[in-house]
């Protein structure tokens, strides 16, 4: 049956189509002789992200009554109060789409300032390179925007695939092409594990759709058929996350990327990936996934945090990091897979909201830390010891930085306090008492490889460094990161 | 105008330190930032003293309240109050700050106004968490306390800063995190118990009598992350490092109030909201103290660096504190006891904080600590060395000083209840004698070691000397400085058990169930 398009369906999928229909563009932009000129691609390119950002902040008319906090309890389908699904779900529009196509456009835009404000911004903005980004971004709030398995999976490939070559192919070298075959490989197995997931829960419930899954499998006893499939998705979705055991590619891709890249990888697609988990955990397999996450979560937080400590490297010191939040993250997660999802629909929405707290904080602060790395940053990786007495001749990269390292260790009255608040607090009323001491002992840990930024450019002396000219567009981004992350917890939860 | 009036203690710990934080960090020159300095920590004491005047000393409940709902969802609360357990220590942290801006007047320090910025934040932390009573915006305090610490010790701190300044972060950064999940527990048990959701502090004294065994392990977390700030031994060990590396104000502050905060945490949380779990964890606690008392004295005795023995003294001081507090008896708080422990900890802060500024006045004439470089100091500088010996007989307890009343208050009322231990801890006030006054003979008589070192002036003079005067004052009217706190001590004494505060202008605290989901 073929579903009736009309112009609501346009007005719903416009952020979508303004993706698609913007990277066509910027495709054939790549082979005109006029408009190839990097600063007509980077207008255009901003162009279509603000379009689409606009108008899914349109979507919901009553969007400013857009409260978090009262995510329904079925998978935030009935966020408003006439949500909108086509396609038989393939594509939907609720309150967790709305949040999460924001999200991704936001941070695309300010990935996109940048670039612009960094070296990569001439071969960055060339047709073919934007057109790739903007697709990534596309699929992305595809992906968000779904409750249908396969176009999930497409959303979540098209995504994947962009990133892999957005981070060989920008500015080729060995070590960004061993990041992106790196990253590649060990992509594709996750999609393939997420697959096959995707399969045995057809398998099992005779359907893609998130919502008529969900109401078989109340209706069924849970078979091991269900087990296995759980099991396929959580490691799959564990390896985009990068939560251990399944993390070892992310220190390569993270150094070996361009890092504006390293920073869209390190948020959008955690984001992402973090809404399709809520999506997925809302089925309430309980029984098997609960372990499982509890087993991710706690490993993340014990190893990402120790094996920060013995980093050199300022952008494998932020996978570590990046990772243990990870496993902050799943802490929260596996909170949601112990609230039965769906008789306790309050207590659902509560842990929702407190992991997209922590996913935008989490997200914020990173933006911020590697759009000082950006600003600092010559031409190789730069180390740690780099740093030393950065803070007397840049007060402000310092200041900017050493704020972001506290806000990641969670410092109060930063952002990443507020997150960490609101992550234990769920994660306590679920009564994981032992991974919050976990969570508690890496936090602990944390401190550590924090401090150690901070003594550097402090504390530290200098050898001679020549002055660093500082672009204007990326001391905009880091000075709102910077005052959004110090301040904008004091301000932001409802 | 009227707002400041209606708002006097956000405008004391909040609106005046930010704003001169924003404002020396944006100035540039040194000298207008060392009046300004001056200028708004005159003014914070001003209002200060206003409070103190104002203060009713006849309720035990909470006054100068601010109570608004901040994140009502999640029930948190912006809430400021004042009460006698705070009133005495926030008047201390206010009259240290201007002797500290004073000390710093003609300081070769690098990058004064930073310092100045640095210390006005802390400031904000340390009266903030005094007054805060909500345990968000306690925890936000309490948190904002370490991050200036840590840039003051780093910074302009001795040759092993780096050690010292990350050993005292991470050890006081992991208590909180502690006291940071007890918390949360709490707040999820009010849940369950209450149905309410709510960190308002007298939301938690509320919930005592609910608690049940759940008192022991959360009292545990708070217990752990005070006990490493007071420091209680054995997480005393970053303290002498700290004191000994920090430059003579992060010496002062840390000793004067920083310190101090472990124990109004004791005061303020753990007696109230775990009573029961405090009566039987409290002989492990006078354990405790009694070995710091004791261990404290003999280390301090075998300094050869005059810092480290005064932190080692500080050791042995707070160890009396803990005792006067945890003095229980059959579950009965002593109310003398813990008179004696307020007041002590105001004595202590002051004969400590003139002791450091007195380390950090010869430091700067002769760059040494070791009490082996010194020697015949009293014929050369004979004003410093009436200070020295005042300060010394302070710390001591010399009849006459604020030292005496508050051992004398904390041994009396730990002998009623807990003889063994009052016995016990008096050997500490004897070795207390022995190790600080082998300190003044060996630095003022003797030989003399530096022949042309000059007295001290007049600045020295003018930050000295208030301090100097108080710990005579305190020493023969203390009922100046008690009759405003007495009815908040007996409160606490008599009803620890069931402990309830009240006071004029509370909002509504916490969210029930309807309106949370």
């Amino acid at each position: 049956m073929i579903p009736d398009v009309d112009l609501n369906f346009y007005i719903h999928a416009l952020p979508i189509l303004a993706l698609l229909g913007g990277a066509l563009l910027l495709m054939l932009f790549a082979v005109s002789r006029w408009l190839a000129d990097p600063s007509i691609i980077f207008i255009s390119t901003v162009t279509f992200i603000v379009g689409a950002l606009l108008s899914s902040l349109l979507l919901p008319i009553n969007w400013l009554m857009f409260d978090q906090r009262s995510l329904s309890p079925f998978m935030g389908f009935n966020l408003f109060n006439n949500s909108y699904s086509i396609f038989g779900g393939s594509y939907l529009v609720d309150g967790l789409a709305v949040y999460g196509q924001v999200l991704i456009l936001v941070i695309g835009l300010t990935i996109c300032l940048l670039i612009k404000g960094s070296r990569l911004a001439e071969r960055f903005f060339r047709g073919d390179i934007a057109c790739l980004f903007v697709l990534t971004l596309a699929g992305m709030a595809i992906m968000v925007s779904s409750i249908n398995l396969l176009t999930i999976f497409v959303g979540l490939e098209i995504f994947s695939l962009g990133t892999y070559a957005l981070i060989g192919y920008i500015e080729p070298s060995r070590h960004s092409q061993e990041a992106a075959i790196k990253y590649f490989v060990l992509g594709s197995f996750a999609a393939a594990l997420l697959l096959f997931g995707f399969a045995f829960i057809y398998a099992g419930t005779g359907s893609l759709n998130l919502a008529t899954i969900a109401e078989r499998l109340t209706e069924l006893p849970s078979t091991n058929l269900i087990r296995i499939a759980a099991v396929f998705i959580i490691t799959g979705l564990a390896f985009k996350l990068a939560l251990v055991p399944c993390h070892l590619w992310t220190p390569d891709a993270y150094q070996g990327a361009p890092t504006a890249i390293t920073a869209f990888m390190a948020t959008t697609a955690k984001a992402v990936v973090i809404l399709l988990a809520i999506r997925l955990l809302m089925l309430g397999i309980t029984d098997i996934w609960l372990p499982v996450v509890i087993l991710f979560a706690g490993l993340s937080m014990i190893v990402g945090n120790i094996m920060a400590l013995a980093q050199t490297s300022i952008k494998r010191l932020f996978a570590y990091s990046s990772i243990a939040h990870g496993g902050y993250m799943a802490l929260a997660l596996a909170a949601l897979a112990k609230s039965p999802a769906l008789s306790e629909f309050a207590r659902a929405g509560d842990v929702i909201y407190s992991i997209t707290y922590y996913i935008q904080a989490y997200c914020l602060m990173s933006l911020g830390a590697f759009a000082v790395i950006i600003w600092l940053e010559k031409k190789d990786d730069l180390q740690i010891d780099d740093l030393a007495g950065l803070a007397k001749d840049h007060p402000f990269a310092s200041f900017s930085l050493a704020a972001f390292a506290l806000a990641f260790a969670g410092m109060p009255p930063t952002v990443g306090f507020f997150a960490k608040f609101l992550v234990f607090e769920v994660a306590l009323s679920a009564e994981l008492y032992a991974l919050v001491v976990i969570a508690a002992i890496g936090s602990g840990i944390s401190f550590f490889y924090y401090l150690r930024l901070i003594v550097q450019m402090y504390f530290c002396d200098s050898d001679d460094r020549p002055r660093l000219g500082l672009s204007k567009i990326v001391a905009t981004v880091v000075g709102g990161a910077l005052l959004m992350t110090m301040f904008g917890g004091l301000l932001s939860l409802q | 105008m009227e707002w400041f009036a209606n708002h006097l203690l956000s405008t004391l710990a909040v609106i005046l330190p930010c704003f001169a934080v924003v404002v020396l960090l944006l100035i540039k020159n040194n000298t207008v930032a060392k009046y300004l300095s001056l200028v708004v920590s005159l003014l914070m004491l001003a209002i200060a003293l206003y409070i103190y005047q104002q203060f009713d000393g006849t309720s035990a409940g909470l006054q100068f309240v601010e109570h608004y709902q901040w994140f009502p969802a999640l029930g948190i609360s912006y809430f400021l109050a004042i009460d006698g357990l705070s009133l005495l220590l926030v008047i201390l942290t206010t009259v240290l700050m201007p002797l500290l801006v004073l000390s710093l007047w003609r300081s070769s320090l690098a990058n004064v106004r930073s310092l100045l910025a640095l210390l006005m934040f802390l400031q904000c932390g340390m009266l903030g968490s005094l007054l805060a009573f909500d345990l968000v915006l306690f925890y936000i305090f309490w948190e904002i306390m370490l991050v200036p610490m840590y840039f003051i010790i780093g910074l302009w701190g001795g040759t092993k800063r780096l050690y010292a300044t990350t050993k005292f972060f991470i050890y006081t950064a992991c208590g909180s995190l502690l006291m940071l999940i007890a918390g949360i527990t709490l707040y999820t048990l009010m849940y369950q118990r209450l149905g309410v959701s709510s960190t308002s502090l007298l939301d938690f004294y509320k919930l005592a009598t609910e608690l049940g065994s759940w008192q022991y392990p959360l009292l545990l977390g708070f217990l752990l992350a005070f006990a490493i700030k007071v420091p209680i031994w054995p997480f005393h060990t970053w303290l002498p490092d700290a004191h000994t590396e920090a430059p003579t104000v992060g010496s002062v502050v840390l000793a004067g109030i920083l310190l101090k905060l472990g124990i109004y945490g004791f005061l303020r949380f753990a007696l109230p909201v775990f009573p029961e779990a405090v009566i039987d964890f409290a002989p492990f606690l006078l354990i405790l103290g009694v070995v710091g008392i004791v261990y404290g004295a003999f280390t301090a005795w075998a300094q050869q660096d005059a810092k480290r023995l005064v932190a080692y003294s500080s050791v042995s001081h707070l160890g009396f504190i803990v005792i006067g507090i945890f003095a229980l008896r059959q579950g009965e708080l002593s109310t003398i006891a813990l008179t004696g422990a307020i007041y002590q900890m105001i004595c202590h802060g002051v004969s400590t904080g003139a002791l450091f500024f007195l380390i950090g006045v010869i430091y700067q004439r002769c760059h040494t600590r070791q009490i082996a470089d010194y020697g015949g100091l009293a014929t050369q500088m004979p004003i410093f060395a009436t200070m020295l010996i005042v300060a010394t007989l302070g710390s001591i307890g010399l009849p006459g000083t604020g030292g005496f009343i508050g051992e004398f208050y904390i041994l009396v009322g730990t002998f009623a209840n807990q003889p063994l231990v009052a016995v016990c801890a008096t050997f500490g006030v004897l070795l207390g004698a022995i190790y600080m006054l082998s300190l003044c003979r060996r630095m003022l008589f003797g030989a003399s070691k530096h022949p042309e070192v000059r007295d001290i002036n007049g600045l020295e003079i003018a930050y000295l000397l208030p301090l100097i005067i108080l710990v005579i004052v305190m020493g023969v009217v203390p009922e100046l400085f008690l009759h405003k706190i007495k009815p908040s001590i007996e409160h606490l004494a008599k009803n620890f058990r069931n402990y309830q505060l009240t006071g004029t202008n509370l909002a509504q605290t916490g969210v029930n169930d309807d309106s949370r989901r």
